[in-house]
């Protein structure tokens, strides 16, 4: 994997020389950031002015949405040049299938932040397999998040925003259950691996963004994903309801020998 | 026909004194063999049914008894009726069963339920390590069946347990109580080994369906509404199937819950093709259980044991192709080798999850093929030499279909030395390493066989392997049909005994021709049973040869990484 292509401007400096095809140009810093099923880049593109200091990184498995979102964003790149040369050099896009390719991309633990902004619903029953949102892909997503790291999901299919926090919630606390179980998670049926954050009201997400710090960035990416991805504007077009969950991943549990 | 054993799996008891039993799956029969002398023991389902069900084509009257005996034991088991994909009926089978339809109709129908085959072809074998049960898994009606096995080498279903999706690979934990079952949707169940089915109306009070089952089905129950409204923004697809249901409202069907107790582990979104388990040492001194999962997509996934296998302890990544095999050798379960449809043989190392070393196996694969002379008969050139000089061909493709792995003896240094023994598909030969405690793993020599290689069985006690051949194509044909004349003076299987002196492997004379013997004569008694015939052309090619299959064509691979 070669991140140099992708983030140019971060690519360690003593190794920009290197001319050699196979060599790994490092970057300075890992991408800590990741966009699953990005679209055309609405939220990269808000986001990156918003965490300039992270790496944020779009993944998408349409191949010409894809190619769109890598024009839009050297598009960016070069408008910005001279008036601001570092914005949106910390967003990229790749194709990829994640739900099958996530941990090719990133280690364990490295990301602090994940969005699943509208994803597919797969209204059918049996294509609910194909939700970005399972109980198996839940342990894929807990892998590559660090402890404290959070999920950020936005729907407006409130069926569908259901069946992702029952996944979430479910995960870890009674083992993985299949697609078609009932979970529903009881208070005090133990800690699973995902904690739900209660989240403001649309609109007043401001409150927290005042109060500073980690609350503060939250309140920022809740409000980003409502409206800054092109689905959320489409929604709020339309008249139509946005439902957003954030899922906050603990620790890992000790071992049953370290218990 | 099919004789050829698909699996093979061996099994020691506990106690020293009891001999271990080799077990081989031929179509959907399971014989069993001394592993001692290679003596025939026994047959699954019994002989005797067979046997009375070949002189039937004389007798109604007899036949119609044993298909009685045979729908009753179908009730016992709770087999659910429905059965999916089976084998259809090629020449000679087809030829038997127009015999048996038209004995049916004088027989007022009795016997259109023997028209089915009695069991689908047996995919995978797995003897628990303390050797008292077989664990075997037929494909096509998706059956993990677990059987009691004597010392005397005769078989006895306890339970039958049909899957949700396809199992791919069937391992045990280690302290035998649990099948872990990979299937090929991608989830990894885990199953108590001596399952058995529970009363249907027993089912909502399980622990495994869910302490809600009961609220799910309310949920079930309430009036279909549709889970979005117009104003919901999506494709014109998802919107199509939203107006579908809409129309059709309340009817959906209901799924049908697994009537036995079941756990969901894990899963992959992709082809699961092997499962292991191991158990490491922890820096509290207590020994951890992982579970380690290959799949289609390359990726090798470790994860906890149970019950925290929802946990990801890492990936070894760095195979570029589909993995079919995991093996963790004995005395260094921290190493783990895997092998698939690139053309490598890669060792990792767990604790560091990092890839150890790389072996080319295409090289070897085609060494051997260039000094193949046709029917099975090599030129008397070693191996070693020829390396260097022989042309790789570039459309050849090597895949792994079994990696098996044998202590032996110990290093001068005191340190034990392990063999690996990897067979390919479609071709005849034994590749032999050896691993020592450096953690590196050394060519020992090309071993070639009569006929393609099917599977491996290691004979602990013995130092020994037996491998059982495809006698019905020809050496490095996946297709080429051997000519019939040769197809039954071919041996079924060979077996192979490690001399620690010489420190090579070497036929083990006696107990082959022993086995040769026993399986022949298993051959010839299944001469004129149907069941036996079950699988030819393509069915049989799939049954032996299934792996292939797994590479991706141009535009299903994903893999941009």
């Amino acid at each position: 994997m070669d991140w140099s292509l992708c983030y140019p401007a971060f690519v360690v400096p003593d190794t920009q020389l290197v001319t050699e095809d196979h060599a790994l140009k490092p970057l300075t810093k890992p991408v800590t950031i990741a966009d699953i099923g990005c679209g055309f880049g609405g939220l990269l593109v808000a986001l990156s002015p918003l965490l300039p200091d992270e790496l944020i990184l779009g993944l998408e498995i349409r191949t010409q949405v894809t190619e769109y979102v890598e024009d839009r964003i050297s598009a960016l790149r070069s408008q910005h040049e001279i008036s601001s040369p570092g914005l949106y050099q910390n967003i990229a896009c790749l194709r990829a299938n994640t739900m099958k390719f996530l941990p090719n991309f990133f280690t364990r633990g490295q990301l602090s932040h994940i969005f699943l902004c509208f994803p597919d619903p797969h209204f059918k029953a049996r294509k609910h397999k194909a939700r970005i949102v399972s109980s198996t892909l839940c342990a894929e997503y807990a892998y590559v998040l660090k402890p404290g790291g959070c999920v950020y999901t936005i729907t407006d299919v409130e069926d569908l925003g259901e069946w992702m926090r029952r996944r979430f919630e479910a995960f870890g606390n009674s083992g993985v259950r299949g697609e078609d179980d009932g979970v529903e998670t009881r208070e005090g049926q133990g800690k699973g691996v995902f904690e739900k954050i209660e989240l403001p009201e649309e609109g007043k997400e401001g409150e927290w963004v005042v109060e500073g710090g980690e609350k503060g960035q939250m309140g920022m990416l809740v409000r980003c994903i409502r409206e800054e991805t092109e689905e959320g504007k489409k929604v709020s077009r339309n008249g139509g309801k946005k439902f957003v969950s954030v899922y906050r991943r603990r620790k890992d549990p000790a071992w049953p020998d370290e218990i | 026909m099919l004789y050829q054993y698909q699996c093979l799996a061996y099994c020691q008891p506990a106690s020293q004194s009891q001999t271990g039993i080799l077990v081989g799956a031929s179509g959907s029969f399971i014989h069993t063999f001394s592993a001692q002398n290679g003596r025939y023991l026994s047959t699954w389902p019994s002989l005797e049914t067979t046997a009375q069900t070949r002189s039937s084509g004389q007798n109604n009257g007899k036949k119609s008894e044993v298909s009685n005996q045979k729908s009753s034991s179908q009730d016992d088991s709770k087999r659910p009726p429905k059965r999916q994909k089976l084998s259809p009926a090629t020449d000679d089978s087809g030829n038997f069963s127009a015999e048996i339809a038209a004995a049916g109709d004088s027989d007022n129908g009795v016997s259109t339920k023997y028209q089915q085959p009695s069991n689908p072809p047996i995919i995978k074998l797995a003897g628990t390590s303390a050797g008292q049960h077989v664990i075997a898994v037929t494909g096509e009606d998706k059956c993990i069946r677990v059987f009691d096995l004597a010392a005397d080498g005769i078989l006895m279903q306890l339970s039958e347990r049909a899957m949700p999706k396809r199992p791919c690979a069937i391992t045990l934990t280690p302290d035998d109580s649990t099948i872990l079952c990979a299937d090929k949707f991608g989830d990894v169940y885990s199953l108590p080994l001596a399952g058995q089915a529970y009363e249907p109306e027993a089912v909502n009070g399980i622990d495994a369906n869910g302490p809600n089952s009961s609220s799910d089905q309310k949920q079930k129950q309430k009036p279909f509404a549709p889970s979005a409204t117009s104003l919901t923004v999506h494709t014109k697809r998802n919107r199509d199937v939203l107006r579908q249901q809409q129309k059709l409202n309340n009817h959906r069907a209901e799924k049908k819950a697994l009537s036995f107790d079941h756990k969901l582990l894990l899963g992959h979104v992709s082809l699961l093709t092997d499962v292991a388990c191991v158990t490491l040492a922890s820096p509290s001194h207590k020994p951890r259980n992982y579970i380690l999962t290959s799949d289609r997509d390359e990726h090798i996934r470790i994860s906890r044991g149970v019950p925290q296998a929802h946990i990801i302890e890492g990936y070894c990544l760095g195979h570029t192709e589909f993995i079919t095999k995991l093996c963790v050798p004995p005395v260094y379960p921290h190493l783990l080798i895997s092998g698939g449809g690139d053309n490598y043989l890669i060792l990792w190392d767990l604790f560091a999850g990092r890839m150890q070393q790389q072996l080319d196996l295409k090289s070897l694969v085609a060494t051997l093929k260039n000094t193949h002379l046709g029917d099975g008969n090599f030129s008397d050139v070693s191996p070693e030499i020829k390396t260097t000089e022989t042309k790789v061909d570039k459309t050849l493709r090597v895949c792994v279909s079994n990696i098996q792995a044998l202590e032996t003896h110990n290093e001068p240094s005191g340190h034990p030395v392990i063999q690996i023994i990897v067979t390919c598909e479609g071709v005849p030969a034994l590749f032999t390493f050896t691993l020592g405690v450096n953690a590196q793993i050394r060519f020992n020599a090309s071993i070639h066989t009569e006929s393609n290689v099917i599977d491996l069985a290691v004979l602990r006690k013995q130092s020994s392997v037996v491998y059982s051949m495809d006698t019905s194509h020809q050496a490095f044909s996946t297709d080429a049909s051997a000519d019939t004349v040769k197809q039954s003076s071919r041996s079924l299987v060979g077996c192979l005994s490690y001399s620690s002196d010489s420190k090579t492997w070497k036929e083990n004379e006696p107990l082959q021709a022993n086995l040769v013997a026993a399986t022949r004569q298993c051959a010839d008694s299944h001469q004129h049973d149907p069941q036996a015939g079950a699988a030819e052309g393509k069915s049989l090619h799939e049954l032996l040869y299934g792996l292939e299959s797994l590479r991706k064509r141009g535009s299903e691979n994903e893999t941009d990484v």
